[in-house]
């Protein structure tokens, strides 16, 4: 079953015509890449699926329902998860208000779903009482994560989640991945080849605004060629 | 010595007041980006709307008791709930992320609220004394404590403490806080940025209110220029 359908979105920022047409699936249980240069369009496809930059054409389906129209606040209620590209978390609370303040409801369910976080991401139960604005970059990106999922959320979008971090964070995000995949849908936008093959399992490529070739990962990991072309990378 | 005493006293009154009246402002400001003109007004609107039914109620039964006085405050607190959400939902929600648009438009609201009460309760100052129970003075060290003004005092602190305790451990609170550092993120977690906007312009319309209302017999009386 397809999670999450983008038909031909088009978005503009002001008066630049940003998205021209991005269109993608992202199926169920699997973690979807999009791929792209700087400027293709990808943190703005993430941004108009959570009414950030709400598009103006085409349609998004969130499990079969049309979203396109909604405000932000409604869209993550109805399940989509969101980390941003610079983690936004709130400098001036602490990790655990930080988590508390994403907490829809304070129950029994959210509790135990912070315990599990915490399990996930034992570095930011070393720092729970820390405020955000004192962590360090990787852990800045855990607790963006953490609280994108303290809620129950079937779909998880992540804008480039190893920007800035030093390689052994980069592991420790990439590690919590590939168990929070397991249960949650993942987008992902990510610069870094490596990791996003390692985890990804289909793709989807953006230039120019426009979506220009998908695939398996496993294709485009074989292709050097079209990683060249679109991607800049050998 | 003496002097010092007093002026100290008399300066936290004066400084609580004007507590209630800045940290509605500032709540505004801070965590919605909006240029309230108008707050002064409002403050004047709940002065004269909590003082209306202070003497009121105090005029109806003769004695201008501290219950006729909590009738006032109830009245200056429902004020600013009305005043404050009728306000931000016909004018400043309007303006948002605009500050020329919130100078003028809160500018207007200033005068329309000015010519309101001049309309309800006319252009003549209204003379206002606290109730017995709180009126009057204890002689320290040759310092008079006046008695409303330890009230004032002791009422600005409650408002201090619940504001903090608000703000530090409540989850909206947190939420006004998590908002005022950044908007778009807090919508992305699922909360509903206008209502939270909502409800901080009616508590800080509502602070502001009960300010004024306080204001009156501190000062002896109401005035329209206040606002």
């Amino acid at each position: 079953m397809t999670m999450l359908q983008v038909r031909n979105i088009e978005t503009y920022i002001q008066e630049f015509h940003i998205l021209q047409g991005v269109e993608f699936d992202v199926p169920e249980q699997e973690v979807t890449v999009l791929l792209g240069r700087n400027g293709a369009g990808k943190t703005t496809t993430m941004r108009s699926i959570m009414g950030l930059n709400p598009a103006t054409k085409g349609d998004i389906l969130f499990q079969g329902e049309s979203i396109r129209e909604l405000p932000p606040h409604v869209i993550a209620k109805k399940g989509i998860g969101y980390v941003p590209e610079d983690q936004d978390i709130f400098s001036d609370l602490t990790v655990q208000e930080n988590l508390r303040v994403a907490k829809r409801k304070e129950n029994e369910k959210t509790e135990e779903r912070e315990k599990w976080i915490l399990e996930l991401f034992p570095d930011l139960k070393i720092a729970y009482t820390r405020k955000g604005g004192n962590l360090s970059g990787g852990q800045k990106q855990m607790l963006s994560i953490a609280r994108a999922l303290v809620n129950e959320t079937p779909l998880l979008l992540i804008d480039e989640p190893s920007k800035g971090l030093a390689p052994i964070m980069v592991e420790k995000v990439m590690e919590a991945l590939n168990v929070i995949k397991q249960t949650t849908t993942v987008l992902l936008v990510e610069q870094n080849f490596r990791m996003a093959s390692k985890i990804g399992e289909r793709f989807y490529i953006l230039d120019e605004g426009r979506t220009v070739h998908h695939g398996q990962m496993r294709q485009l990991e074989e292709d050097k060629e079209l990683r060249q072309k679109y991607l800049g990378i050998a | 010595m003496e002097l010092h005493l007093t002026l100290l006293f008399n300066g936290l009154a004066t400084g609580m007041l004007i507590f209630l009246l800045a940290a509605g402002l500032s709540l505004i400001f801070g965590l919605m980006s909006v240029l309230n003109f108008a707050h002064g007004a409002l403050f004047m609107f709940g002065a004269y709307a909590g003082t209306w039914m202070y003497l009121l109620f105090g005029g109806a039964a003769g004695d201008y008791s501290i219950l006729a006085f909590g009738m006032g405050l109830i009245g200056a607190i429902v004020t600013g709930i009305v005043l404050g959400y009728t306000v931000e939902r016909t004018t400043v929600r309007q303006v948002y992320g605009n500050h020329l648009r919130q100078i003028l438009i809160t500018t207007g609201v200033m005068l329309v609220v000015g010519e309101l009460v001049m309309l309800i309760w006319g252009s003549n100052l209204i003379s206002v004394q606290p109730p017995p129970a709180i009126s009057g003075f204890t002689e320290l060290m040759n310092v008079r404590f006046h008695h409303y003004r330890i009230f004032i005092i002791g009422f600005g602190l409650l408002v201090l403490i619940s504001l903090l305790l608000m703000l530090k451990k409540s989850k909206i609170g947190l939420v006004v806080r998590a908002g005022v550092e950044n908007k778009e993120m807090v919508q992305a977690l699922g909360i509903n940025v206008r209502k939270i906007f909502t409800f901080v312009f009616v508590f800080g319309t509502t602070l502001a209110c009960v300010g004024g209302f306080l204001w009156g017999p501190f000062q002896g009386q109401i005035n329209r220029i206040w606002g």
